[in-house]
Order: structure tokens, then sequence, then C-alpha cells
């Protein structure tokens, strides 16, 4: 016993390390600079540095946001809407988020109106505006409540502390339940962007085939499948077909 | 026997693989020739022609190159292959199979069919097809099968309903049905189930397949409804011979034939709505309509609500009733529900029913009905428009119970809210960017989060059941003799030969009591046995029933009839000898207590 004690006491200590090695590079230094090119109106001078901080690997919905934002006031529709589709995955309850995201779609050609669904949305409907990544540690910190729950019950067998262990361990079924189907939403859910001004949707793969509609830059989408140059996409449950990938942000 | 048969195996082995390295090697030489054959050179538009490319010489080529023909589809129906030796001489052939489907009558050329092999091209032989008008149907000619297209009338208005239908006629026996209706410039909807019966026609009795439709166009001009085709396989039977008794069990008497049985087009007028007489609110709803109200409470409270339903029912394009906007002006606030809709086939008509529901708050306490509400539609039977009124419904507006000061508020509420619907919005603009630092943080799943989580989840559960063991263990100590007796029986009994040990000299009959006493109470604790009265002959027995291993049970009894053996004999060396025994005594209750 004391062995796997001393064993997760050495994990532990590893793990409080590890945040040394990945946070060597301080990048809100360079947040504050992209910030500051925004609000001097150096719309393009905020958009390199905002990207270059997402290509150096971080991940963030309001750097999206902020990103999608700088794309919009140069008249960008396209990457505008898509970074704001990749902000609302991280953060999906930012009332700003969605004002200017439909802002933007009003600005579009084809003014078609979004919103994230999935296909578990309608019964676990809790789920909606939640992340995976909340349900997680929400899950995590029930796991803790039971599992203490359930050792005060071992300590004091109580009625009180029976019905706790009860409740507690309904809570983190619960909150599993939707932790999976929160994960299975945001995994089996893809959308993409229309970038070009201009796409013909065809009804299979090659420009040969026959053009289904058109659509216009900064238009969402729902993506299906992926080939070497070409996307499945639908607009709607009777509106799918094929548009070539270089036309498209993901 | 099995030698026998194992070198038959490997000579019939050997013999098939040199026959087909032989046969492909000869087949290799062979010839290479194409060949375009039909089953008919002459069709109606309703047949369809197979067409068969046959290329010999060879299996193993790519599918050969059909030049198209305008007014003819032609679709692929697979291959087939065949292998003959005769007379020492192979012919490997395989067949591409295509059915030509006929769109337009006249002369047709099919081939020469291409095939490139190894760089090579290799042309077939043409044919020429001819392709004539199906016969026409009369009393003389009574088709077997045959299909009509109509619509309910020629001439009809933007979104007035009408009903196509179409009907098969068959007194053959078919299968494989494929039907392709083209109705792509109107909407339709499904008119009932689709309908079998029986029908005579011009002296013939035919089993007639019905389908009704109901149409709506929505923009006016003439339009024509290309023919409905319908692909099927029609049996045919030839006299069964009787002398096969195979045709009882397989049916080979029964062969099939692919047909296309097209119908007429259709030709339609559609005629724009008048604008004479249009209402100011007309919203594109052509038929028959009726509007009908009911007020939920027709007494209520000052700042109280009331529901008023509001149904629209008839025969047209119900689909597209438009939900009314009242007009309540200043007397009402009106919240409007999501409107219910049925819809149902009426004889050919399709018929609906959409109920509105607006929650309704007076607004002042003068209010005393609820003005009627005006409808339109345009009826293409009388080719006018028609608008209707429902009725004034009377309400009573009670003051309210609650304080005169609240009611106050309410109305100032109520006030604010109708100046705030007045605000001109001037522009629109983007939100700003976010500058809190602090938002920033990195949300990527890094390996630290993992790790971290996993912990979150695994580090609980081990803390519980280290506690659980823990609390169990000392559950059962208190409650449970024989294990503790067991548990402490080792520790105790080593201790008291430790003590024994450092005891100096005593003599050999009672060191040997002792530590026979020592063993004998161990074993006593460790089996929870009363008493320490047990010969070695017994503790043998208690150990084997026990299940300890034989020479552990040998070494511990020879132990014990050592140490009584002790009590009865004189030894010079007592020291190095009492020495001995204990270690012995330890290995033993050491060796015992592993085992146990």
């Amino acid at each position: 016993m004391n062995k796997i004690l001393q064993g997760l006491t050495v994990v532990f200590l590893l793990a409080s390390a590890l945040p040394c090695f990945a946070d060597s590079v301080d990048p809100l230094a360079n947040i504050a600079v992209a910030n500051k090119f925004y609000e001097e109106k150096r719309y393009q001078e905020a958009i390199d540095a905002y990207e270059s901080l997402i290509h150096q690997g971080l991940q963030n919905g309001h750097l999206y946001y902020n990103l999608g934002n700088a794309y919009i006031r140069l008249n960008q529709l396209g990457p505008g809407i898509l970074n704001y589709v990749r902000a609302q995955k991280l953060i999906p309850r930012n009332e700003d988020l969605m004002a200017n995201l439909k802002y933007a779609l009003k600005e579009t050609e084809d003014q078609l109106l979004w919103q994230a669904h999935s296909p578990l949305s309608g019964v676990f409907f809790w789920t909606k505006g939640v992340t995976a990544r909340e349900f997680l540690v929400l899950t995590m910190i029930l796991n803790l409540v039971f599992w203490s729950v359930a050792l005060t019950y071992l300590i004091q067998r109580t009625p009180f502390w029976a019905q706790m262990r009860k409740l507690s361990l309904g809570l983190l079924i619960f909150s599993l339940v939707s932790l999976s189907a929160s994960y299975y939403s945001e995994n089996s859910q893809r959308y993409c962007v229309v970038l070009a001004k201009t796409v013909d949707v065809k009804s299979g793969m090659g420009r040969d085939t026959v053009t289904l509609f058109k659509l216009h830059e900064g238009t969402i989408l729902t993506l299906h499948e992926k080939n070497k140059e070409w996307l499945k996409i639908s607009l709607s449950a009777d509106k799918e077909g094929w548009v070539p990938q270089n036309a498209i942000g993901i | 026997m099995i030698r026998i048969y194992s070198h038959l195996e490997q000579f019939i082995f050997a013999l098939v693989f040199l026959t087909l390295t032989g046969v492909f090697s000869l087949a290799h030489a062979e010839e290479i020739s194409v060949l375009a054959s039909v089953d008919k050179t002459e069709a109606t538009l309703e047949d369809s022609i197979q067409l068969s490319i046959k290329v010999t010489g060879t299996q193993n080529t790519p599918p050969p190159k059909i030049p198209k023909m305008d007014g003819m589809q032609i679709q692929s129906r697979g291959t087939s292959t065949s292998f003959q030796i005769i007379n020492s001489q192979t012919t490997s052939s395989i067949t591409y199979s295509y059915l030509l489907q006929p769109e337009k009558t006249g002369t047709y050329k099919v081939g020469p069919v291409e095939l490139t092999l190894d760089d090579k091209v290799y042309s077939s032989n043409s044919i020429e097809l001819k392709i004539v008008k199906p016969a026409e149907r009369s009393a003389q000619n009574p088709l077997p099968i045959f299909a009509e297209a109509e619509v309910s009338k020629p001439t009809a208005f933007v979104n007035e309903q009408l009903v196509f239908t179409y009907r098969l006629y068959r007194r053959v026996e078919a299968r494989n049905f494929q039907l392709n209706m083209n109705l792509d410039d109107f909407r339709f909807y499904d008119l009932g189930e689709e309908r079998d019966y029986q029908k005579v026609v011009d002296g013939i009795q035919y089993q007639v397949h019905e389908i009704n439709k109901a149409l709506f166009s929505t923009k006016a001009g003439t339009f024509e409804i290309p023919p409905v085709t319908l692909d099927l396989d029609i049996l045919l039977r030839s006299q069964p011979s009787n002398r096969d008794p195979f045709n009882f069990f397989f049916n080979s008497n029964t062969r099939t034939q692919h047909k296309t049985i097209r119908t007429q087009p259709v030709k339609l007028d559609i005629l724009p709505l008048p604008q004479e007489g249009k209402p100011e609110n007309f919203s594109n709803l052509v038929g028959k309509f009726h509007i009908s109200t009911s007020l939920g409470k027709k007494e209520i409270e000052f700042g109280d609500t009331t529901t008023l339903t509001l149904s629209v029912s008839g025969k047209g394009n119900v689909e597209d009733i438009p939900a009314p906007d009242p007009d309540f002006k200043d007397s009402f606030k009106v919240y409007p529900d999501k409107p219910e809709y049925k819809h149902w086939v009426d004889g050919t008509d399709l018929a609906g029913l959409k109920t509105f529901k607006f929650a309704l708050i007076p607004l002042n306490e003068t209010v005393n009905e609820i003005p009627s509400i005006p409808f339109s539609y345009f009826d293409p039977v009388q080719k006018k428009y028609v608008v209707l009124k429902t009725k004034a419904l009377k309400l009573k507006v009670l003051p309210s119970k609650e304080k005169e000061t609240l009611n106050a508020v309410s109305s100032e509420n109520v006030q604010t809210l109708k100046a705030g619907d007045n605000v001109k919005i001037l522009g629109k603009d983007l939100l700003p960017i976010h500058t809190a630092l602090s938002d920033f943080e990195d949300q990527t799943v890094k390996a630290r989060d993992t790790l971290l989580y996993f912990l979150g989840f695994s580090l609980p559960v081990f803390v519980y059941i280290a506690f659980a063991y823990r609390i169990n263990m000392r559950l059962r100590l208190k409650h449970d003799v024989a294990f503790y007796r067991s548990r402490n029986a080792h520790r105790v009994a080593k201790h008291q030969l430790e003590e024994l040990s450092k005891q100096a000299g005593p003599d050999n009959r009672e060191f040997g009591k002792e530590v026979s006493k020592i063993l004998r109470e161990y074993i006593g604790n460790k089996l929870n046995l009363q008493g320490t009265a047990f010969t070695p002959a017994e503790v043998e027995n208690k150990l084997n029933e026990r299940n300890y291993n034989q020479k552990q049970v040998e070494i511990t009894c020879h132990l014990l009839q050592k140490c009584e053996a002790l009590q009865y004999m004189n030894s010079n060396d007592t020291q190095s000898s009492n020495q001995n025994l204990i270690n012995e005594s330890i290995d033993v209750l050491d060796q015992l207590e592993k085992a146990s």
C-alpha cells in the first residue's frame, strides 16, 4: 500500500512539474500587442499576430473571436466567420461571440443563420452550450464527491449517508452520460465555412458533374466527408453536395 | 492406404496445375476478336435491346468503348466468361452485356465498338437498329400493357390544386417495377394510397394500378409534364414440356422481357391570379377556406391573459395558410404561440386545418371586445377573391385585485416597452474584441491535463480502497476471534521464542517443554483450536485437514517430537543445541505462516 502511495506521489509531483516545461513561452505579452494593433485599427498586423499565436499552438476561444473580428473589419467574411465557428467550440456561451457571428452572417450574400446542433442535442438538451471539457471537470468533482461520501459511509453507516451515497452516485452517472453525449456531439458534428467568393456545390466529385446550387463567402456548412480534393457538405437535410476543398475553410 | 491417397492427391493437384498453366499459355496465344450482336434489330420505343460484345481470345480486357447514340440509353448489365477445350483446341472469351433503351424513333447504328488491349485497338462489326413507334391501342389491337397520365383540368390558376393521375393497365404478369415521374416544376403531394383495381377496357379486363398526386404550380405559364416512364420485366411463359421432370421444380418455361412503358406528355396552362379585386394582405392562398375564432376566458382581470384561438380550415394549398397578424393597436399586447397544422385527403382534394393561438394581455381596462380579424383567399371555382372576417368577441376586463400602486407600475412597464419598440435602429457594428488577458489561457488539452484528469479520477478510488481495506481489517480484528488469533499467532510465537533464547542455560527438559508449548500455542491460534494439549499425531491430522504442505507437516511433527524427546534426555552442549532448536522452530513457524 505504501508503495502505491509513493508511486502516486511521484506521478503527482511530475504532473505538477509539467507546466514548467509546457509554459516556458508566455504568450500573453503577444496577445496584448495584437490587441493593441486592433485598437489602433492596424487590422492586418493584428491578424498576423493572432495567427502567429495560433500557429505556435495556442488554442483559445477569445483569441479566435478577436481574430474573427479583425478579419470582419477587413471585410473578409469567410475567414472571419470561420474563426467565430472555431471560437464557438471553445466558448459556446459567449454572448459577444454569438452577436458578432449573427452580425457577420447577415453581411453574407446567402444570409443563412446558423446554430451548432448535433443529433443528440434533442435528447441531451442540457448539454447544449456546455463543452465536453467543462463536463469532464464536473465529472471529476462529482467523482471526488462520490468516493468521499462512500468513504464516510464506511465509517458512519447511517441512513443519511446511505442516501447521500446513492444521490452522489446518481449525479456522477448523470454527469458521465452528459460528458459522453457532449464529447460525441463535439466530434460527430464538424462545420466548415465558404472562403471563396462563390462556390458551386456539385452532385459528385468532379467539375463536370451537375451544379446543384451556389453558395457565397461566409456560409457555414456541415462537413460530412473529406476526400483528397473534395468535401461532402450539407446545408440542410435536403441540400447536400460536393465542393472543392480549396474553396472551404475547416 | 493413407499413403496411396496422399500420392493420388498430389498427382491430381499437379495435373490440374499443369492443365491450367498449359491452358492459359495456349489461351494467351489465341487470336483476339470482337463481335457485337443484338437480340433484335427492330424494336419499338417500349422495348429494350440486349447488346452483347463478345471478346474472343482473352478474358482479361478493359470494357469496350461503345459510341454514344443520341436518343438511346445504354446500361451495363455485367459480364460473363466462357472457356472451352474441344479436341485440344482451347477457346476463351468474355462477353459484355448492355441494355439499350430507345427514347426516340429512327435508325441507329451500333458500333463499331472499340477495344484497346496492349496498345492495340480491336474493332467489332456494326449493327443497324430500327426503332419504331409502339402500336396504338385500339379495340382491334388490345395491348397487353399500357399506361396513361392525365390532370384533372388542363387550365388552372397559380397555386390551384390539380390532380395528376397515373394509371398502369396490364393483363400480363410483370415484376421489377421502376417508376420515373418527373414533377420537378410543381409542388406535389401524395393524394391517398396507391390503388389497385380491375377495369374493362374495350371489352378486355385489365389489372389497373393508379397513383394520384396533388399538384400546385407556383408560377404562371405553359407547362408540359414529361412522359412518366415505367421500367418493368414482363414474365413470358411458354408451354411446359411434360417430358422434362425438372420443369415442375425449376419453372424453366418462364422468361422475362424488359419493357419501358411511357405515357404521353401532359400539357398544362397555368393562369396568373387576377390583379382586380386583390385584397391588400392576400397571401397566395387558393382554394376554399373557413375561419373561426374562440376565446379562452371571457372575463379577465386587468393584467391577466386570455387565449384567442383562430382556426383556418379548407381545401387547397393548406400548407401555405399564413399566420394571421391581428392588428389590435393599443388594445392588446399579443404573444403568438406555435401554430398547429394537420392535413388529410378529402376525396381528390388536399384538405387541412391550421390552428393559431395568441395570448392576449389587455393594455387598459376599457377594452371590451376582440375586434374581427380579416382573412382572404382566391376561389378558383368562382374565379374571385373572397375576404372573410371573424366575429368580434366580447371580453370583460375587470379591475385588478392588486393595489393601485402596483397597477400603476405595471402600466408604466407596458408604456416603457412600447417606447422601446419605437426606438429607431440607426446602425449596427461588431462588438469589441476581448482584452482581459486572464481570458486567454491556453485551452489545448495537454499531457499535463490528461495526467491530472487521470489522477482526478483514479486517486479517489485508490484512497477509498486503501481506507476500506484498513477499516474492514480493523472491524474483523475486533469481531472475528479466529481471525484475530490467526493474525497475531506468528508474531506472538516468534516473540516468545526470542524471549526464550535470551534466558541463559535453562535445563533441557524445561526448554524442550517451553518450545513445544509455544509451537502448539501457535498451531492452536493459527487453526483456532481450544487448548494446547495436542500430540504430534493430532497436529499432523489438523494440519492435513487444512491442506498444509505434506513436507511442512512432517517437519512440524518432527520438531514437536524432538521437543518432547528433549524433555527426557541429558545433553552436554545445552546452549548450542537450544539455540539450534530455537532457529529450527523459527524456520518452521515462518514456513507455516507463509503457507497459511
